[in-house]
């Protein structure tokens, strides 16, 4: 026993309390920017436990933020840099949000992702938003009165619209890697957009309005080329993609119907594709399926038909195809294969696709693509027919 | 010493055994040439019992056989207490120490001791260090004979036997080992025995004394055997094949041999619906490990590996530590020791004072302190919710086995971190896993495992299911017939 406790506390002294760290002689990073200023790179951190917030008679949770930024020819210089800035070390463990500006994305991001991978302490799950008509940095200020933090808005934002809206993907950092390193697979990741100005939007009277000025707003998809991004895609155009990856869950249609409209609601909603090799020629098939509802009615719609049923299920079946077909149309016009048939091809038919591997992005269009669509219309709705026959 | 011949010399001898203490009465009565004596200690035994029966007894004494008819004549009519008789002055000395008058006759070296016993004790009350909400509400008492008798009373069995060893050289207490005997193996009381047979000290005041010296294993904090004052949980403890020891002048028995899911039990779990019991159990065994644990995870955490935390806790936290002067490990340490120190104090202070110490506690303390910015008020809650898990338990023992490995965890904590941390938990387990007391591993049922015995460990089983008693404790299985419930239905 003597023996033992002798060792216990041999062992503790040599240890010389390795790693160890008070939690609050950090500053906390929870989001980070990287712009371009001429040839600079420009990164800002967001640090959200800043010290001035620990009043005693506000409420100690809440916290204040603060960005730093600094500017380097490397993306590592810039962060040495705000370490100049910086009372306490950066800590990069829990960040949850990295934000690349537009020019950064146009030039290539694979430095801004070499820093990230090699950086060692960092975790890799954070989402990657790129920055649209905005700089990067300034998409951390923006002050919102719903989330503690800005970059909290952010990633709650990504978080659960990916579930709830079809035109947006939710990119994290190891998705991003897994993409970039992948054969025949292009990146495509959705921006983020400030709406109204940047000055008003980091004043506290933005959290204090009950109709915030200035806010930032998810946006469609941009689709990247190796590690540039070389086109923004619309917002059908955005839906069509996600569908194609799989990443669309849950949508909605609005499908024109003679003088009316009727809006269709999807809550389980898959994709499917497959590709197999035709006579050596690349055929993909794409099968869609789902159940979708009727949500909204406007005009005389006779709903308890079922021919007309039939008819709007055809319609919005055929408007599905249409968001694909644009889609891939985007996708040959830039010559980027961001639905990574590519990758399918290289796991199925690995001789095939190192045949083509080169050209594999310049021939997209010689693709055979086939969709096809199976939304089933459920007439599950509360009232058969629009509220305004009814009072007929 | 044996006895003399005269009263006066036996007298004489005995003043002079005790230095002619206060308390001793001895008294000499002639009647028709006949002459006898008296003597017993006034602070312990009740003279009037007796004096006016000798009054009168003294004539009709025999004078050729003095001692035999004067024996008989009390023999047969003093019914209602003890009588014997004894030769030596140790013996005489031990009777009148216990409440008994020596009755000496003149020319005979014997004398005769009736019990005239004063009633010192309390009666029985309600238990105050166990109480319960359902249940029976007695409790033991210093009374030896009572304690037995509260026992007695509610197993009606032959089969429960007590054996009596009298332990310490001065104060011969009476030390009683009471087990069932067809349910106790028979080499668990016989090990008992020997080893309260070898026992040799000049006092034995408390059951602790005896627990003290039964324990070899002096190492181990966590405590081997349950402490209880409650008759009825002596008796199921009785009933499940396990020995009862019961000490003279104390109101506290040990039970024997315990392993550790005992001390996660209560006294009212019998009492209860077992889906209660059994949620109460998980309750207590949650706290068990929340009591030992939290201080250290909290600051391996805090201080070694940060990654763990949540997002937003971690910003959270960082927060509420801006400005704080101390380590976390210091600012643990200080507040588990302020309310270790709080306890301490309410434990030894009468009622009246307690108000002003929840004051000092509550408010000083807790929020004085994080006001001032010496303490986080995360740090408040840890410690707070620490020390409300360790009072869920029934035994103080294992309150303090947790505060101990407490302390040794938060250093590990401190030192390594996490990974220090969970080699002090490796190291916790092979110390539990090495603790046996008469052969019974002290994480049975779990460690080695028995499944059939973990229906009355965490959790609770109906009673229809308790057919059969726990078998790492006895070989005579059977509580309720098989067939039961057929039986029945």
């Amino acid at each position: 026993m003597k023996k033992i406790i002798l060792s216990l506390i041999l062992l503790l002294t040599l240890t010389g309390c390795w790693n160890y760290n008070e939690l609050n002689e950090f500053s906390i990073v929870s989001g980070v920017s990287i712009d371009k200023s001429g040839d600079e790179y420009e990164m800002s951190v967001l640090i959200s436990n800043s010290p001035k917030s620990n009043s005693s008679e506000s409420n100690s949770s809440e916290s204040q933020v603060v960005v730093y930024s600094g500017k380097g020819e490397s993306i590592f210089s810039a962060l040495k840099q705000i370490g100049l800035i910086s009372p306490s070390e950066l800590y990069f463990g829990s960040f949850s949000i990295l934000v690349i500006s537009e020019e950064v994305a146009k030039d290539g991001i694979n430095n801004a992702i070499d820093f990230f991978v090699r950086y060692p302490n960092t975790r890799k799950n954070f989402y990657v938003v790129l920055s649209k008509n905005s700089k990067a940095k300034d998409t951390l200020k923006i002050m919102t009165p719903l989330s503690s933090f800005p970059s909290q808005q952010i990633t709650d934002n990504v978080k659960t619209t990916t579930e709830l809206q079809g035109i947006i993907a939710s990119t994290n950092f190891n998705d991003l890697l897994s993409t970039i390193l992948s054969n025949g697979t292009e990146l495509s990741i959705n921006c983020i957009e400030i709406i109204g100005d940047v000055k008003e939007g980091s004043s506290k009277e933005n959290i204090e309005s009950s109709e915030p000025k200035t806010y930032t707003k998810l946006g469609n998809l941009g689709i990247f080329k190796g590690d540039k991004l070389i086109d923004w895609a619309n917002r059908d155009e955005s839906l069509g993609i996600n569908i194609i990856n799989g990443a669309t869950k849950e949508m909605f249609l609005d499908i024109e119907y003679k003088e009316g409209y009727v809006v269709i609601d999807s809550t389980s909603f898959s994709s499917n594709v497959s590709i197999e090799l035709k006579n050596d020629q690349p055929v993909v098939n794409i099968e869609l399926s789902g159940e979708a509802r009727i949500i909204e009615v406007k005009g005389d719609i006779d709903l308890e038909n079922s021919k007309v049923i039939e008819e709007i299920q055809k319609k919005s079946n055929k408007k599905i195809k249409k968001r694909v077909e644009q889609a891939i149309e985007l996708a040959i016009k830039n010559k980027t294969d961001v639905f990574g048939f590519g990758q399918m091809f290289y796991q199925k038919y690995p001789k095939y696709f190192k045949s083509v591997k080169d050209k594999w992005n310049d021939n997209l269009d010689e693709i055979e693509i086939k969709i096809k669509s199976d939304l089933m219309l459920k007439n599950k709705v509360s009232s058969k027919n629009s509220l305004e026959e009814i009072n007929d | 010493m044996k006895l003399d011949n005269s009263i006066e010399k036996i007298f004489e001898t005995l003043n002079k055994m005790n230095g002619k203490s206060s308390d001793i009465v001895t008294r000499i009565i002639e009647k028709n040439n006949k002459k006898i004596g008296y003597v017993y200690l006034e602070s312990v035994s009740s003279d009037d019992k007796i004096s006016n029966f000798l009054n009168k007894a003294i004539v009709n004494m025999d004078r050729k056989k003095p001692f035999d008819s004067f024996y008989n004549l009390i023999q047969n009519s003093i019914f209602n207490s003890k009588v014997k008789s004894c030769e030596t002055y140790e013996d005489m000395y031990y009777h009148l120490a216990s409440g008994f008058t020596a009755i000496v006759i003149d020319g005979c070296n014997k004398a005769i001791v009736v019990e005239t016993r004063q009633k010192l004790d309390r009666g029985v009350t309600e238990s105050t260090s166990e109480t319960i909400t359902r249940g029976p509400k007695d409790s033991f008492t210093e009374n030896h004979n009572m304690n037995l008798g509260l026992i007695r009373k509610r197993i009606k069995d032959p089969n429960l036997w007590y054996e009596e060893v009298k332990i310490g050289r001065r104060t011969k207490s009476k030390v009683t080992v009471a087990y069932i005997k067809d349910i106790v193996p028979n080499y668990k009381v016989k090990k008992i025995l020997n080893e309260l047979k070898k026992i040799d000290i000049d006092a034995v005041i408390d059951t602790g004394y005896i627990r003290e010296l039964l324990e070899k294993d002096q190492k181990s904090v966590f405590p081997k055997v349950i402490s209880t004052e409650r008759p009825d949980f002596a008796c199921t403890s009785l009933l499940n094949g396990k020995i009862v020891i019961l000490v003279e002048n104390s109101p506290f028995v040990i039970i024997l041999p315990a392993v550790l899911t005992d001390f996660f039990h209560s006294p009212e779990d019998n009492y209860q619906k077992p889906f209660n019991v059994s949620f109460s159990r998980i309750l207590r065994a949650i706290c068990f490990f929340l009591a030992l644990l939290t201080p250290g995870i909290y600051i391996a955490l805090m201080t070694f590996n940060h990654e763990i935390i949540p997002d937003q806790l971690l910003i959270s936290l960082a927060i509420q530590r801006e400005g704080v002067p101390f380590p976390t490990a210091i600012e643990v340490l200080l507040f588990v020791l302020t309310f270790e120190v709080l306890r301490e104090a309410d434990i030894h202070s009468p009622s009246f004072s307690g108000s002003a110490m929840n004051v000092v506690g509550a408010l000083i303390l807790g929020d004085a302190a994080v006001a001032a910015g010496i303490v986080s008020p995360i740090v408040i809650i840890i410690i707070a919710a620490t020390s409300i898990s360790e009072l869920v338990f029934y035994d103080v023992d294992i309150i303090d086995a947790i505060r101990e490995w407490r302390l040794l965890f938060i250093l590990a904590a401190t030192f390594m971190g996490l990974i220090g941390f969970v080699a002090m938990f490796i190291i916790f387990i092979a110390k539990l896993s090495s603790l046996e007391c008469l052969g019974t591993p002290y994480l049975t049922p779990f460690s080695p495992l028995n499944i059939r015995s973990l229906k009355d460990s965490i959790i609770r089983f109906s009673r229809k299911d308790l057919k059969n008693r726990p078998e790492y404790l006895t070989n005579n299985l059977k509580r309720m017939d098989d067939n039961y419930e057929k039986n029945n239905s």
